[in-house]
């Protein structure tokens, strides 16, 4: 499997996307291919880096009786 | 009679809808980058989902249809606001991001417990992902912070799966070159050079 397409099916393989990644394909060019494995990690911690850096904003008090309200006026 | 049967369809709509409401308004937070923007999309969004609510089919993806319904009520809203000028603003920055990325050259992203030693990394990241633009944003913000699959993303957005690849590939390698450049340039993300030439006061 060509780098170039390695690169492209690493979100596939971060994101567990089945369709249409050759799992094993794809990894047998991780373990060979020192420059996609570093590639796939450094990608792999970015995605980490989002899913646990941005903070949950906190739902401001009374919202959801404003929208209870909302829907009852409708 | 009419009048029961709202009042039940209300109570059923309530009681199936309001748990997604903390996923919503993070959603919508991250879409408006203001709590009373996201406020006023979320109310929306209840507001819409509600009257059209005999529409959605039971027992289907009710998250993704209410995400579906947020994204075209926040697409409604920025299209209002939006004046020509802004416009220019969005594509300009987008070509600024775009000449940015250098094929794919391999570059490191420091080690994040080094950064996180260094502190400010949550306001870091935040501020990169604020920075995207819309449509990138949104693909990256359904799939990392809500979990969607691509093919949820998919129904909500109304695009190919296709495409939906391309954003988040696109929106990852835009992300990972803000929190990059703007270390490098010592800056915070987001106050990248499109910003600063807006705004002609000197460094951020």
């Amino acid at each position: 499997m060509a780098c170039n397409r390695v690169r492209r099916l690493v979100f596939l393989w971060i994101d567990r996307e089945r369709e249409p990644l050759p799992r094993e394909r794809f990894e047998r060019h991780l373990e060979q291919c020192p420059t996609c494995r570093e590639r796939a990690i450094e990608i792999e911690r970015l995605v980490l880096l989002v899913r646990s850096r941005c903070r949950r904003a906190e739902v401001p008090d009374g919202l959801i009786d404003r929208i209870r309200l909302r829907i009852e006026q409708n | 009679m009419a009048t029961e049967r709202r009042r039940t369809d209300r109570e059923t709509f309530e009681r199936e809808a309001m748990p997604f409401l903390g996923s919503l308004y993070n959603t919508a937070y991250r879409l408006a980058r203001n709590s009373e923007d996201a406020e006023d999309l979320v109310q929306e969004t209840f507001l819409r989902a509600y009257r059209s609510f005999d529409q959605f089919t039971p027992g289907t993806n009710l998250k993704a249809w209410l995400f579906r319904i947020l994204r075209n009520a926040f697409i409604n809203e920025y299209r209002k606001k939006r004046a020509a000028p802004q416009e220019e603003d969005f594509a300009g920055i987008e070509e600024t991001f775009e000449s940015r990325i250098d094929g794919d050259r391999v570059t490191s992203i420091k080690n994040p417990e080094q950064e996180a030693l260094e502190g400010a990394l949550d306001e870091k990241v935040q501020r990169a992902l604020d920075a995207l633009p819309p449509d990138y944003r949104m693909a990256v913000v359904l799939a990392d912070l809500e979990g969607f699959s691509y093919r949820e993303i998919a129904d909500i957005l109304e695009v190919p799966i296709g495409t939906v690849m391309s954003r988040l590939y696109r929106g990852r390698k835009l992300l990972e070159e803000e929190l990059l450049y703007a270390r490098s340039h010592n800056y915070l993300p987001g106050d990248s050079e499109p910003n600063r030439r807006r705004s002609r006061q000197g460094a951020a």
